[in-house]
């Protein structure tokens, strides 16, 4: 699971969270602020019109309380207050707000001044009829006998009466029209005295209150004007028509807000879901890359089989299993070069697989570098011989090719139906060889498991030898032919068993070479014959193999051994086998010049036995031959063979080698034609068997030499 | 349905209606207590009696509206610092929290702007802001309660809020005519006449409301203008310099009327019968007879109400001569 998309989508989460919560917020906070102005509004307006009723009630009745009307304006201040602290520092509003305010004042200062005029115009009003009730019940309707005095109060009467009349239409109609005439009748009143004397104070009160309205009416007509004409509730609807607009235009911005968060979420969400795809796609690329990685540790990347490890992991039921290996498949790849080998293992492949059916090419694995095996299933119908059969045909049969160049194949096929399976067809196949059979079947009794058992038993005994100091210099005698007596021993290995039997090389020697001892177990040899060699006077023959002259520290004991002891090493001779190229081997062509300077004797060993690299024997100095056995063994018998070791002879005496030895002398015959031929030393059975001490000197001289 | 049986319903109906309290006078009684924060009342009432707000340390506010004498000094004009006169008869400070405005001229529009004047005025206490800061530091008392109420030193802005708030509580309420109003109580039938002579001789015009006066300005001399040799000090026209407003006044409450004697802004009446007459004749062109005036007095003297609440509740048991 890939961590890195964890990151943004927790962002992602946060982020919407956050727009959310951001969003809501801006809406809520709009909401309240719209619902706080919009009550603020209702209010002012229900204040204001409650004014506006209580004015009205204060001009229509009698008396009334003006600390209702001082309430509402203290409310409209109130409301005012909270609208500036509502829209504060809002441009927009400033003008209107303060046209409102403005509003208030003046309505504030008129209702001052409506309050004045009001109280005097209402009391005067009131009490111009009450005067004139008063005048009237004073002078009693027909009281009065004097015709013209009578007169004169009827028209006064009248005159208070008209006056009275002007006063309430002049109040009641608020028309200022009306006006002209109330002064007229106050200039008629001022010409005119009362009736009588003690009238007067009443008349002037009378006038004064008809003097007070008039003076006062026009003032408080204008006063009830303002009022009504007060714009305030026109500037209120103004500023409430900007704070609607300003609350659209920032409801427009939160929308286009939220518009722009909703985008935002839904790339998020659509970022989301490419994170989701891709992770899935990495884990689907993962998963793939993990089975071919599975797929890759158990196949073989050349041919694409299944390889060794797969061959280990499976677990269907095997009847049998064929193993298969190219013959010689070192040498294509040695002759053509390992492209070569791999295109040939390609073909074959693919030969192979052409030639199984379904189930079995699945079965198919390469288990080694030219090694294939088939594991046939329980139910196979074809007998594995014929199946065996039919493979090696097909590969005998067919033609690989390698840049176009025609390439044939052998191959052979070790079968096994025993567990375990690869292991015992592997047997079967390595006994291939030796049978010289192209199929070998794995037989339990066959012996190769036997031998697999030996091999480790020999290690076993040989490391146990050596820790013992077992081996052991057994030494055969050479009979000088020209003196007639033994002077020389060849050194040969044993193993001493501790049960008192005695190994041979035979049995030991392919396990140590294999199990690379062989240098170790001569140098062991060589510290157990020098205890003889000190105590003789005779030569001895040292067998030296390659893989000895290689390892270092013979080589070093050699040296130092006969560098100490000049007169021991005159009397070495170190035999090595005559197949043995030695030519190409710098180290130990170095050594056996520097033993040969030291004063050992250089030889050929079964000498005649193959083809002999001539020039190396004269490059090298050789002081001696050793004829093979094969050419001694009948040489009583084969005049081939006499022809062959005169010939031997010839070329030994014209390399200068010094002295020629023939082995395998078993009979007095084959001693005598030695002897007629000329070589120097005879060595064999009839001489003397490999005993583990030297021969009493005096024993040998009289019995082996040619009686003639 | 029978006929007969609407009539029942309908005088149930008009007995549900009738009201027991009088809720369409034009005058309303003084509520029987006030919200007010105690803690400022107490410091405000200690500063209200304090003569060191004044720069001899002669006069406090208690000085010319005695907290227990009708909250005024029964002097024509009042005495300042070094025994200077001021120029009007000061109002009661009683129930002046109902008054719209404050001073004879309505030049202050609260308490606490009317408190800060005459702690300036050089012929009442004649004090400086700092002044006043200063002399109030000097008492460990006013730290601790500054500190305590205002979070603050001692310091003239607060010490006005003080004074404004137990100002606020200085409300007589319980007046016999608002226990009448409340429908709590009868009046005699003479305060009952004065009380309907108030109103329909106009009186109520501009005495009305809850302080009977205080919510609006009217002239003083409307009808007959009273002869007067030197232009008001105290009038409105001395503030705005506006014709309209020469001789024009705050109307002054009539609560408590008859326990603040001398009357109007020049104690030009000694006599509470005295000012009817006055306000009568010159104010409403109306000779007024002597037994109207009588009735009326009794009206008024049915404006008196009780010591007021936060002195009540401040010192319990001292009370006013009723």
């Amino acid at each position: 699971m890939n961590r890195k998309p964890v990151l943004p989508l927790i962002l992602l989460g946060a982020l919407v969270l956050l727009s959310f919560i951001l969003t809501d917020w801006l809406v809520r906070e709009q909401a309240d602020r719209a619902n706080r102005l919009h009550n603020i509004f209702q209010q002012a307006r229900i204040h204001w019109l409650r004014l506006e009723k209580t004015l009205l009630a204060e001009n229509a009745t009698l008396y009334s309380n003006y600390g209702q009307s001082q309430l509402w304006l203290e409310q409209l201040r109130q409301d005012l207050t909270k609208l500036q602290a509502e829209l504060q520092d809002q441009s927009w509003a400033s003008q209107a707000l303060d046209q409102l305010v403005g509003d208030l004042e003046i309505t504030e200062e008129q209702i001052d001044y409506f309050h004045t005029q009001l109280a005097i115009i209402k009391n005067s009003t009131q009490h111009l009829p009450r005067l004139l009730s008063r005048y009237v019940s004073r002078h009693p309707h027909g009281g009065e006998t004097d015709v013209s005095r009578h007169q004169t109060e009827r028209q006064y009467l009248a005159m208070l009466a008209r006056a009275v009349s002007e006063v309430v239409l002049a109040k009641t109609s608020g028309d200022l029209d009306l006006a002209p005439s109330l002064k007229q009748i106050i200039d008629d009143m001022r010409q005119l005295s009362p009736p009588s004397a003690m009238d007067l104070s009443f008349h002037q009160i009378f006038l004064r209150h008809l003097e007070v309205i008039y003076r006062n009416l026009p003032g408080f007509l204008l006063t009830q004007d303002n009022l009504q004409n007060q714009p305030f509730l026109e500037h209120l609807d103004t500023l409430d028509t900007l704070a609607e607009q300003e609350q659209q235009s920032r409801l427009a911005w939160i929308t286009a807000l939220h518009g722009l968060l909703a985008g935002i979420f839904s790339l998020l969400l659509i970022y989301a879901g490419w994170l989701l795809v891709r992770m899935q796609r990495e884990n689907w690329r993962l998963e793939a890359a993990r089975e071919a990685l599975d797929i890759a540790v158990v196949s073989d990347t050349l041919t694409g089989l299944p390889n060794r490890l797969a061959w280990s992991q499976q677990t269907d039921e095997t009847r049998a299993v064929l193993l298969l290996n190219v013959d010689r498949f070192k040498h294509i790849n040695d002759f053509y070069g390992n492209a070569a080998g791999d295109q040939v293992l390609i073909q074959l492949t693919r030969l192979l697989i052409g030639q199984l059916d379904t189930t079995l090419s699945s079965r198919l694995y390469r288990v080694g570098g030219d090694d294939f095996a088939l594991r046939l299933p329980n139910n196979h119908p074809e007998p594995v011989m014929e199946l065996a059969k039919r493979l090696l045909f097909a590969i005998e049969h067919h033609v690989f090719l390698f840049e176009g160049r025609p390439v044939r194949l052998s191959a052979s096929i070790g079968i096994s139906e025993h567990e375990p399976l690869l292991e015992t067809a592997d047997l079967a196949l390595k006994s291939v060889k030796k049978k010289r059979r192209r199929i070998q079947v794995y037989q339990p009794d066959e012996g190769l498991e036997k031998a697999v058992e030996h091999n480790l038993h020999m290690v076993d005994v040989i490391l146990k030898a050596l820790e013992d100091d077992r081996i052991v210099p057994w030494f055969q005698p050479l009979l000088n032919n020209h003196t007639g007596r033994v002077d020389r021993y060849e050194c040969l290995m044993r193993i001493e068993m501790p049960d008192g039997s005695v190994l041979t090389p035979w049995r030991f020697l392919p396990v140590a070479q294999e199990a690379r001892l062989q240098g170790e177990m001569s140098r062991a040899l060589f510290r157990q014959a020098l205890r003889h060699m000190q105590k003789s006077s005779a030569g001895f023959s040292l067998n030296l193999s390659m893989s000895d002259m290689e390892d270092e520290a013979l080589v070093q004991l050699f040296s130092e051994t006969f560098s100490q002891k000049p007169a021991l090493a005159r009397r070495i001779t170190i035999e090595i086998l005559e197949t043995e190229d030695v030519q190409d081997n710098q180290s130990v062509e170095h050594f056996l010049q520097h033993m040969r300077d030291l004063g050992c004797t250089l030889a050929i060993d079964d000498f005649g036995s193959g083809y002999s690299n001539l020039s190396q024997l004269l490059r090298l100095g050789v002081d001696q031959l050793k004829i093979d056995a094969s050419l001694i063994r009948n040489l009583d018998s084969s005049p081939q063979s006499q022809a062959t070791v005169r010939a031997i002879l010839e070329f030994a005496r014209a390399a200068q080698v010094k002295a020629v030895v023939a082995e395998h002398v078993s009979s007095h015959q084959i001693q005598r034609i030695v002897q007629e031929l000329g070589i120097d030393y005879s060595q064999g059975f009839w001489i003397g068997k490999p005993e583990p001490e030297l021969l009493p000197e005096e024993l040998l001289q009289a019995e082996k030499l040619p009686s003639d | 349905m029978p006929r007969w049986s609407f009539a029942p319903v309908l005088a149930l109906c008009l007995l549900g209606l009738a009201p027991t309290t009088r809720a369409r006078e034009p005058i309303d009684p003084i509520p029987l207590e006030i919200e007010i924060d105690l803690d400022k009342a107490r410091l405000g009432y200690q500063l209200y009696i304090d003569k060191r707000l004044s720069r001899d340390r002669t006069v406090s506010c208690d000085t010319c509206h005695g907290l227990y004498n009708g909250g005024v000094d029964h002097r024509n004009v009042s005495i300042g610092v070094g025994g200077k006169a001021g120029k009007v008869n000061a109002p009661t400070t009683w129930n002046a929290v109902f008054n719209f405005r404050q001073f004879w001229n309505g030049r202050a529009r609260d308490l606490r702007e009317q408190a800060a004047g005459p702690v300036h005025n050089p012929i009442e206490m004649n004090m400086s802001e700092a002044e006043v800061g200063n002399r109030l530091s000097q008492s460990p008392e006013y730290r601790a309660q500054f500190s305590k109420i205002y979070d603050s030193t001692p310091n003239l802005d607060d010490a006005l809020d003080a004074i404004a708030e137990f100002e606020k509580g200085l409300i007589t309420p319980n007046a016999a005519f608002d226990q009448y109003l409340r429908g709590e109580r009868t009046l005699p039938a003479k305060t009952v006449q004065g009380y309907r002579l108030f109103k329909t001789l106009g009186c109520v015009t501009c005495h009305n409301g809850i302080n009977v006066g205080g919510n609006s300005y009217q002239y003083l001399g409307v009808v007959v203008p009273i002869e007067s040799k030197n232009p008001s000090p105290a009038d409105r026209h001395a503030l705005t310099g506006e014709l309209f407003d020469r001789n024009r006044y705050k109307v002054p409450t009539l609560r408590n009327i008859a326990r603040t004697a001398p009357y109007f802004h020049d104690s030009s009446a000694r006599t509470l019968d005295e000012a009817i007459r006055i306000m009568a004749y010159h104010n409403l062109g109306y000779q007024i007879e002597q037994d109207e005036v009588e009735k009326i007095r009794a009206f008024l003297l049915s404006l008196n109400g009780e010591t007021p609440w936060i002195l009540k509740r401040l010192f319990p048991g001292k009370d006013i001569d009723p």
